[in-house]
């Protein structure tokens, strides 16, 4: 008894004198070390290949950086306006800066907190045709050093230097002028190969001439260009016409020196006088902007800050995204119901057929997605097997049940391509419940109908949640099938997605979409888990 | 033998699975109410088809099943009022206990008090009336074991189907829940047709065996009389344990006959299942039936044994001796101090009846 107490009051010691502890650490170590690292691998490549890149995409729903790069000075002086009536001379004056000037890219902290519309050197104006460097020192005179140019041509002499073929060499070049002008502006995808050649002549130790000014004046301008292309096409999400309004205004306002800009800029283009584009820009204002996200579900901020809907001729996502909600539905029940009764078979038939049936099932996953809807496309298109198969039962040639191309084509494609989804999960856990159960029941009086509603059903729950869950989840993201017989009515949110992703460019509006997906698909998987339970689904 | 107390009968029923061979040959069997019944045999043997031809999961291919008067052949399942324990239970994993018990009396569309009380009544019969909120899942094997009896019995069926219940079950709870159950089903009075493969099970519970080989009953009888006489060379050899001495028939007198074994000696025997002289016969011997060096004159068969292995298992020992040239000759001599204690090697006798000794046939020899 006393030797009992003591061990249960001082620590457990091995036959060597070390804690029992501390030697249960040192032989799990190993294996500890082991599991890691065979969990390493994939855990860098979800992180790399799937976190990343969804969260970097994710991202671009809210950025508006580029926007304000491109309007530092108008939008410091934005807050001012009263909102009420046209602007003043004085935002003007910093609209036209901002459009015009390379001053910003000059001026240090011109785009972070610190824009001093009070600098002098905003109104400093570089002759269009040179000499630049007086005036381009004026406006940012550590330039005159050397030591500021000293890290650009780090970069442009450490390309020069490079050795290897031909490619490789054009190819460092090449990353070097996107990397100078990287540092000199908030772009990652211009080239500076002006600066990149004269960096490469000058020695890094004389003081910079004004072969070296002009070549960052040229590039600088050239940025300057490509970063109002793409901040006026943001604008013009914001407002249509703000981008040919900006187009238009850039080239006539080469032409204007002097103040006043108000009315210039009135005169170049008179929709500087209509106040709605001014309240745009109130829009963009944040480097953070929920401007996407309000478009996507076809809203926008009016004039006094608040959320209202987009005029009728601009509304069409509210109703993709409850089309795309019924279709996506429609298939999962259109699924379950097919589903169920060939997951019962394939789990109760004897091996021989049910390994055909198997093979049934399995037979669209090894068909191209393609083939299989362009398959659809004949059964199902005006001229096509089914409605030829009507006619000769009877019915009239002039009521060809439209089936492609429409809602219905879409259903009906994307319920067989999304069935094995559902089969499979439903036959896993089918293949479980053993045929016992559904004896006891009857044997304790129950009907083949109660026994099957009463005990066989509840216990194939899992496989229908995992079913349902996986085919919505699918089918609420699919756009290749309504792309290609969905029509015009059968376009899903996906085909939304894809189209502001490839065609318009419109990535910000893209990623508001596919975060408001995954936002609604998290949220449904919450609500499956407080109904069902997260361990109540089997995958398989 | 059609009495009044006939309650569920097999009428020359046969079954085939596949159209070529019989799984159950020519069945007649006649259960009287309140009897415990055991099918016991190998497996294969058919015991299991017959349990499921009368739970009406397996048709008959021919003949009829009576319960009662009715006959059920045409009656589905849900409708026979049969209560049943399967072998892995089959307990409805989602439903608690107390949902698995209410469930056949739902069905039976009972008012709720009712169901509760009757819920209630058999749990406290399987001695779990604190369990009602569990699954089975959170059930041992045995307390899962007593749901499915519970079960079984909660809507007062008058025949209790069990098919191999206690399988799944370490020996010391098996050798439990027998008495259990053997009570229960002398409380109740319910009919009880048990389907087993251990004969130890069958002996401990049943009113009769039958004893199924390839399809067919090869007795019918109670424990005592299927284990002191067997009417075959199966049964003997598949109740208890049994030394086997394969000789002819010498002669018959009455009820009495001599087989000459294949060395040569003479074995005076119970005729019992041989045909006549000349015949081959089996002759079955109980190991505990032998005698070690008899008084002279006891025993009208005496022969000398050589002791070759001696197991000592607790209350008896097992000796494994050579006589009449068979070498696997088993008898256990009980270990009590007036027995006399072997060493291998010894050269001793061994006696025992005519009675003991029964002379069978050989065709049930596997």
């Amino acid at each position: 008894m006393a030797a009992n107490n003591a061990t249960s009051v001082e620590p457990l010691l091995t036959a060597d004198g070390t804690p029992l502890k501390t030697s249960l650490q040192r032989s799990l170590r190993r294996s500890k070390l082991r599991a890691t690292a065979l969990v390493l691998p994939p855990l860098l490549f979800l992180i790399g290949l799937f976190v990343l890149p969804i969260g970097n995409l994710l991202t671009r729903s809210t950025d508006d950086t580029l926007i304000n790069h491109q309007l530092p000075l108008t939008f410091a002086m934005l807050g001012q306006w009263d909102r009420q009536e046209l602007p003043d001379e004085s935002l003007f004056e910093a609209i036209f800066l901002d459009l015009t000037s390379l001053n910003k890219y000059l001026i240090k902290d011109n785009f972070a907190t610190a824009v001093d519309p009070d600098d002098p050197a905003w109104k400093i104006q570089i002759p269009k045709k040179g000499p630049y460097r007086d005036a381009m020192i004026e406006i940012a005179p550590h330039w005159k050093d050397a030591k500021t140019w000293l890290l650009i041509y780090e970069i442009a002499i450490t390309a020069a230097e490079a050795t290897g073929t031909e490619r490789e060499i054009k190819h460092q070049q090449k990353r070097a002028q996107f990397k100078i002008c990287s540092m000199l502006t908030p772009l990652t995808n211009a080239t500076c190969s002006k600066l990149y050649k004269v960096l490469n002549e000058w020695d890094g130790v004389s003081e910079p001439d004004e072969a070296l000014f002009e070549a960052l004046y040229k590039d600088l301008a050239s940025a300057n260009k490509y970063l109002l292309g793409k901040s006026s096409t943001r604008m013009n999400y914001e407002k249509p016409g703000f981008k040919s309004l900006i187009k238009k205004s850039g080239r006539k306002l080469k032409k204007v020196n002097e103040p006043p800009y108000k009315e210039a800029m009135i005169k170049a283009d008179k929709r500087w006088g209509d106040i709605g584009f001014w309240h745009a820009l109130l829009a963009m204002q944040k480097p953070q902007t929920s401007g996407y996200y309000l478009n996507a579900v076809d809203r926008k901020w009016d004039e006094n800050r608040e959320v209202v809907m987009q005029p009728e001729e601009r509304q069409v996502y509210v109703m993709l995204w409850w089309r795309t909600f019924l279709v996506s539905l429609i298939v999962t029940v259109g699924c379950l119901l097919l589903a169920y009764p060939v997951a019962h078979l394939l789990a109760t038939l004897p091996l021989k057929y049910s390994n055909l049936l198997m093979i049934c099932v399995l037979m669209p996953f090894w068909t191209s997605l393609l083939v299989r809807i362009v398959a659809w496309m004949i059964m199902l298109q005006q001229e096509g097997v089914v409605n030829d198969t009507l006619v000769m039962l009877g019915l009239p040639d002039e009521h060809r049940l439209p089936m492609m191309y429409n809602f219905t084509g879409t259903i009906i494609v994307m319920i067989q391509i999304l069935l094995p989804f559902m089969i499979l999960p439903i036959y896993s856990v089918m293949k479980t419940i053993p045929p016992s159960y559904m004896k006891a029941a009857q044997n304790l009086g129950a009907p083949p109908s109660l026994a099957f509603l009463r005990v066989y059903m509840p216990q194939t729950l899992p496989g229908i949640g995992a079913g349902v869950i996986l085919v919505f989840i699918v089918a609420i993201g699919y756009y290749i099938t309504p792309e290609l017989v969905g029509g015009k009515d059968g376009r899903l949110i996906g085909n939304m997605v894809a189209y502001h992703m490839q065609k318009s460019l419109n990535w910000g509006l893209a990623a508001a979409m596919g975060s408001i997906l995954l936002a609604g698909i998290l949220i449904l998987y919450w609500i499956y888990d407080k109904i069902v339970g997260i361990d109540n689904m089997k995958l398989g | 033998m059609s009495t009044e107390d006939t309650f569920v009968r097999f009428k020359e029923v046969q079954k085939s699975y596949d159209g070529e061979t019989l799984v159950v040959k020519n069945l007649n069997l006649d259960i009287e109410r309140g009897e415990f019944v055991t099918m016991l045999g190998p497996s294969g043997s058919g015991k299991t088809t017959c349990l499921m031809m009368l739970a009406g999961f397996e048709p008959a291919t021919h003949g009829e099943i009576y319960l009662g008067d009715r006959p059920i052949n045409a009656v589905p399942p849900h409708k026979r009022g049969i209560g049943m324990v399967f072998q892995n239970y089959a307990l409805f994993p989602h439903m608690t206990v107390n949902e698995n018990l209410a469930f056949p009396l739902e069905v039976r569309k009972l008012s709720k008090s009712e169901i509760a009380t009757r819920t209630k009544r058999a749990l406290d019969m399987v001695q779990l009336g604190a369990f009602g909120d569990r699954r089975p899942a959170q059930l041992s094997g045995g307390q899962q074991q007593r749901v499915a009896v519970a079960r079984a019995l909660v809507f007062d069926p008058d025949l209790v189907l069990m098919d191999e219940p206690l399988g799944a079950l370490d020996k010391q709870l098996r050798e439990q829940m027998q008495y259990e159950i053997k009570h229960i089903h002398e409380s109740l009075g319910v009919t009880v047709v048990y389907v087993t493969h251990d004969q130890s099970e069958a002996l401990t519970m049943s009113n009769r065996i039958a004893v199924f080989d390839d399809g067919v009953i090869q007795q019918l009888a109670p424990p005592s009389d299927l284990y002191e006489r067997p009417e075959n060379a199966f049964v003997a050899q598949f109740i208890g344990e049994n030394n086997r001495l394969m000789g002819s028939v010498e002669a018959i007198d009455g009820k009495e006959c001599q087989v000459k074994i294949d060395n040569g000696e003479v074995i005076r025997a119970l005729k019992v299942n041989v045909d006549g002289v000349g015949q081959r016969a089996t002759l079955s011997l109980r190991p505990e039936r032998v005698e070690v060096n008899p008084e002279p004159g006891k025993f009208p068969n005496v022969f000398d044994a050589k002791v070759e292995e001696l197991i000592y298992l607790g209350d008896h020992i097992r000796t494994r001796a050579s006589v009449c040239g068979h070498d696997d000759f088993i008898v256990k001599i009980p270990n009590a101090s007036h027995h006399a204690s072997l060493n291998e090697g010894d050269t001793v006798k061994f006696g025992w009846s005519m009675e003991d000794c029964r002379a069978l046939d050989v065709s049930g020899i596997h």
